[in-house]
């Protein structure tokens, strides 16, 4: 039951995959291009799956989601208050962050958090008309931790890993607006 | 023009994060981010000299790269294969459906999405190879 939290990363790569293909149905080169992602991926994740353990979440690792509502929060601050963009926006926060394990070495939650801040941080990259306010920022971050903390175990040393969290923290901002 | 140059902007995000984060041992973090702010902040007041759709596309293709770059060498040890996910990021993100635009975590997905093939190719080649091997 446990490794069922493998699947949220996933969902979203094979949706972001899936409406590639939807956007270019007319465009045989890309339908096949994102045929050929689609398949690829699936092939992975059924190799990763097989190899992945069941986990439980360690309390503490909760803890790390209000890094990443910070590390939002100062992000869109910086890319849409400050209007220095998107990328200076989580370059500074990320950097900054990086340099939070060396408060304490051996603290493993201080050791964990440049990635939250980081995760969160690509929350902040989004767009004002994605993401209208800090409000909705505060609940996709809130969100993109969550899926931080369940997919600890699974996808390490992938990169872009922490892009696809953010991505599912903001898919379920603009789901709940679409809702309401 | 600048689409022929965007997929090298990827590759050279990739590549440098590489470099920095494992040669370098700066970490996966501060080696995407700084190397990011700095492509950001040059860009940003080179707007000029470079104009303003190559300012504002070279950065975002560089970062995209950079979080390619930030794979583990135990999932892709080699720099090629790096170079060419950070590649096809850049086809992956140029291609994204419109419903994503300005969609934060965009980047990383189509990194990832890229890495995750590259991977799963790798796997495929390996166990083809191996038969190829107990064949003979």
């Amino acid at each position: 039951m446990r490794k069922a939290h493998f699947l949220l990363l996933p969902i979203f790569h094979l949706l972001f995959v899936l409406a590639i293909g939807h956007q270019h149905l007319e465009n045989p080169a890309l339908l096949g291009m994102a045929g050929i992602l689609a398949t690829g991926c699936c092939y992975a994740y059924w190799k990763l799956f097989s190899e992945a353990e069941s986990f439980a979440v360690k309390p503490t690792d909760w803890l790390l989601i209000p890094a990443t509502i910070l590390g939002a929060f100062v992000t869109h601050y910086i890319n849409i208050d400050l209007g220095y963009g998107a990328v200076i926006g989580a370059g500074l926060v990320g950097t900054i962050g990086s340099f939070i394990p060396m408060i304490s070495k051996k603290n493993a939650l201080l050791e964990k958090a440049p990635m939250a801040i980081y995760c969160g941080a690509f929350v902040g990259m989004s767009a004002s008309f994605v993401l209208e306010g800090y409000a909705d920022v505060l609940i996709a971050s809130l969100s993109a931790g969550i899926i931080f903390v369940l997919s600890t175990p699974f996808f390490n040393g992938f990169g872009g890993k922490l892009g696809t969290i953010a991505f599912g923290g903001v898919c379920i901002t603009a789901l709940i607006h679409f809702a309401l | 023009m600048t689409d022929y140059i965007l997929p090298f902007i990827g590759m050279f995000g990739a590549v440098s994060t590489f470099f920095v984060a494992h040669k370098g041992k700066q970490g996966l973090v501060r080696a995407s981010a700084l190397l990011s702010l700095i492509v950001g902040l040059t860009c940003f007041f080179g707007k000029e000299l470079m104009g303003e759709e190559l300012a504002k596309l070279i950065p975002i293709y560089f970062i995209g790269g950079s979080f390619v770059g930030m794979t583990a060498p135990n999932i892709i040890s080699s720099h090629r294969i790096i170079a060419l996910s950070g590649f096809l990021f850049a086809f992956v993100f140029m291609f994204s459906s419109k419903w994503f635009t300005g969609f934060g975590g965009g980047l990383g997905t189509s990194a990832c999405v890229s890495v995750v093939v590259s991977y799963g190719m790798m796997r495929g080649y390996s166990k083809v190879a191996k038969r190829q091997e107990d064949f003979k």
